[in-house]
């Protein structure tokens, strides 16, 4: 799951997969504005066969904290 | 079998129309697995709205279409400044434009308070933003010609007034339908300015594929993905007619393709064609088919079967809604379909990208989709016959702007001129096969119903062209009405049909002399010695009412070398160079008509000058 998901935010990113970190935020990414953010729920939503609520999109601005967000669902 | 492995070409087809919306990631790895040099296309989006997310499916349609698209967004809810301001994302290389103007934003009152509204209230605001609109067409245009596609409004498929809005003259919906004729009228009277029918997209996808209510909220992105594509989908069957990159031919296999089951085995009276199950579903294709042709979409048969049986179908079958006389070409044999296909576009004359080719066995689709690329080949399999007429007409592969009468008429000229051919190899004799055609050239002094008609034979003509000077309608009528010119066309018919204008000449008379400004044949009626008999009908008038000499004009061009020794052939003598021109005289008192050697007498002549 974590190569994919590195793989889809590095597409929608625009940036090599290997600076993807589980550390990587909207704090410490500078491209990861609102609009980039809507693309990546969109195509993570595509890749993974889930569906975020709107409290999900609001709080998913981590890689640590998008990785939870998709074992809670996968889990479910 | 190896001999036709499974094909890894990219589907370059349309979006089936129940299909879903192809998923990110399949559009990017198709997009750089044909990473070449496609030519660009320019796109600037003016929005109301967080649109980006369409972004994806414009490169999708763009590069299926052959397009490598480039994409600017406007500022968010900026499209009246981009419109006027100068700089902005409209530049003069921009290719399209794209508006994006949603009601909630730009109309709060008929959104939010229509119940609030008096009717008057509502006139003036559907006027407001028509003439918003009116201020954004007038900058844009003052920026650039490019087309500029405009996304209609959407109805509200779950209206406040619920059912009342339904029941009222003066309801929600309906002031929204009633925006959208003003929104289509203003838009037509601008050049290049074209509507686009979201109400038919959110139709299709449905409302709950169509909004995403959080990502509205969230940052004023109304869209799904599936509704992304279909609006993608739909402003891109109106680029590919703008851009000329409409199909002209459909090519059609025969078996379970126009009719249920195999003729060969089971015989005309047991295949399945009829207004019942199961055959409704092909005769109700076949409707289709035929609206295409009245449309001037060029019919073609490609099927592995006897000629003779199919032919018998054709002119046989009571349930057959398509007759022989549709089918301009066909290729019924056992050979492989991407020759017969590569040989229809040779006889035809178009392009192998301007065909499309639609086949019931994915082993022919797969074939001519390696074998030859450039053609649309859809598969559209037996088990899904039902769908045939929908995925036809979805795809929009033959959509066009306008409707011309040329257009309607163009099937049956290509075969009249067939038929001309396969006619003129019974002929030993020219002048015999010429005196069969039973000809009749008219030719009329042009007037102002046949001027339009005058200047695009003269836009068009680039062989049989003396002089190629191009002229708009306008520069015609000045030239008769302020300097002394007449204008003369020249009508053909035979037997085959009438071949409706094929030349024209402009004379500039002086006061003794008739000079040749222009004088030109259309292609399509060369090799009958037409030209020379307009021009001897030509002198023989002027002759006739006291002109005392002719003055012949050739100037060279890439393409009319054929026409470099008109004059001389034809009782001219060289005079002089004139400019880039060479300058040709003729005495009309010596000029006489030629022995008719060649069969000219045997062409009916009329004379309808002024």
């Amino acid at each position: 799951m974590q190569d994919k998901l590195f793989g889809v935010f590095s597409r929608i990113m625009g940036i090599a997969p290997e600076k993807v970190t589980l550390q990587t935020s909207t704090d410490n990414l500078e491209g990861w504005d609102s609009l980039k953010h809507l693309n990546l729920v969109m195509a993570l939503e595509e890749a993974f066969s889930v569906r975020f609520s709107e409290e999900d999109i609001v709080q998913m601005l981590s890689i640590g904290q998008i990785m939870k967000k998709l074992a809670e669902k996968n889990g479910k | 079998m190896k001999l036709f492995p499974k094909t890894t070409c990219m589907m370059k087809s349309p979006l089936a129309y129940n299909s879903p919306a192809p998923s990110l990631t399949e559009i990017e790895s198709r997009i750089a697995s044909g990473a070449k040099d496609l030519p660009a296309l320019k796109m600037a989006i003016l929005r109301n709205i967080t649109i980006e997310p369409i972004e994806p499916y414009i490169k999708y349609h763009a590069f299926c279409s052959n397009w490598k698209a480039e994409t600017l967004f406007g500022q968010y809810d900026n499209i009246v400044q981009e419109a006027l301001e100068t700089g902005g994302i409209i530049q003069p290389d921009t290719d399209i434009i794209w508006i994006f103007q949603r009601l909630e934003k730009c109309s709060p009152d008929l959104t939010h308070h229509f119940s609030s509204l008096s009717k008057n209230e509502i006139d003036l605001e559907i006027d407001r933003i028509i003439a918003l609109s009116d201020t954004i067409l007038k900058g844009i245009r003052c920026k650039t010609a490019a087309p500029i596609l405009w996304q209609a409004f959407e109805p509200l498929l779950f209206p406040s007034a619920g059912i009342l809005d339904s029941l009222s003259m003066n309801g929600q919906n309906t002031v929204i339908s009633r925006l959208n004729t003003s929104l289509k009228t203003k838009l037509q009277s601008f050049p290049g300015c074209y509507y686009v029918d979201i109400p038919l997209c959110l139709a299709r996808v449905g409302f709950n594929q169509f909004y995403d209510f959080r990502y509205w909220y969230l940052a004023k992105a109304p869209y799904t993905r599936e509704a992304l594509s279909e609006i993608a989908n739909e402003n891109f069957k109106l680029i590919r007619a703008l851009k000329g990159k409409t199909k002209k031919c459909l090519v059609l296999d025969c078996d379970n393709t126009l009719w249920g089951g195999v003729l060969g085995e089971e015989g005309i009276s047991r295949i399945k064609l009829s207004e019942e199950y199961p055959g409704a579903p092909y005769k109700n294709f076949q409707r289709e088919i035929l609206k295409l042709y009245e449309r001037g979409i060029l019919l073609c048969l490609c099927s592995k079967n006897n000629e003779a049986d199919i032919w018998e179908v054709f002119d046989r079958h009571p349930d057959m809604v398509l007759k022989r006389n549709h089918i301009v070409c066909a290729e019924i044999n056992w050979e492989n379909k991407a020759d017969n296909i590569t040989r229809l576009s040779q006889r035809l004359n178009i392009g192998l990208d301007s065909m499309v080719f639609i086949d019931d066995s994915l082993f022919e689709i797969d074939w001519i989709r390696q074998a030859l690329p450039m053609v649309t080949a859809l598969h559209f399999p037996v088990e899904e016959a039902v769908h045939a007429s929908v995925r036809l007409t979805s795809a929009g592969l033959f959509d066009i702007t306008v409707l011309s009468e040329e257009d309607k008429q163009r099937s049956r000229m290509i075969k009249a001129e067939f038929e001309r051919k396969s006619f003129q190899t019974h002929f030993q004799d020219i002048r015999e096969y010429l005196k069969s055609l039973n000809m009749t050239l008219s030719i009329h002094e042009a007037d102002l119903s046949t001027l339009a008609r005058i200047s695009q034979l003269t836009l068009r003509t680039n062989q049989f062209n003396l002089t190629t000077k191009r002229y708009q309608e306008n520069e015609l009528s000045n030239l008769i009405e302020k300097s002394g010119h007449r204008i003369f066309s020249a009508s053909l018919k035979d037997k085959f049909g009438d071949m409706g204008m094929i030349g024209a000449a402009i004379i500039n008379c002086t006061p003794t002399e008739m000079i040749l400004d222009s004088f030109l044949v259309s292609c399509r009626a060369l090799g009958r010695h037409i030209e020379r008999l307009f021009l001897e009908i030509l002198l023989s008038h002027f002759k006739g009412i006291g002109f005392k000499q002719a003055i012949g004009r050739y100037r060279p061009t890439l393409k009319n070398k054929q026409v470099e020794l008109f004059y001389t052939d034809n009782g001219f003598e060289y005079r002089c160079k004139n400019g880039d021109e060479n300058e040709y005289v003729l005495s009309l008192d010596s000029f006489q008509k030629k022995p008719d050697e060649e069969g000219l007498m045997a062409i009916n002549r009329q004379w309808k000058g002024a």
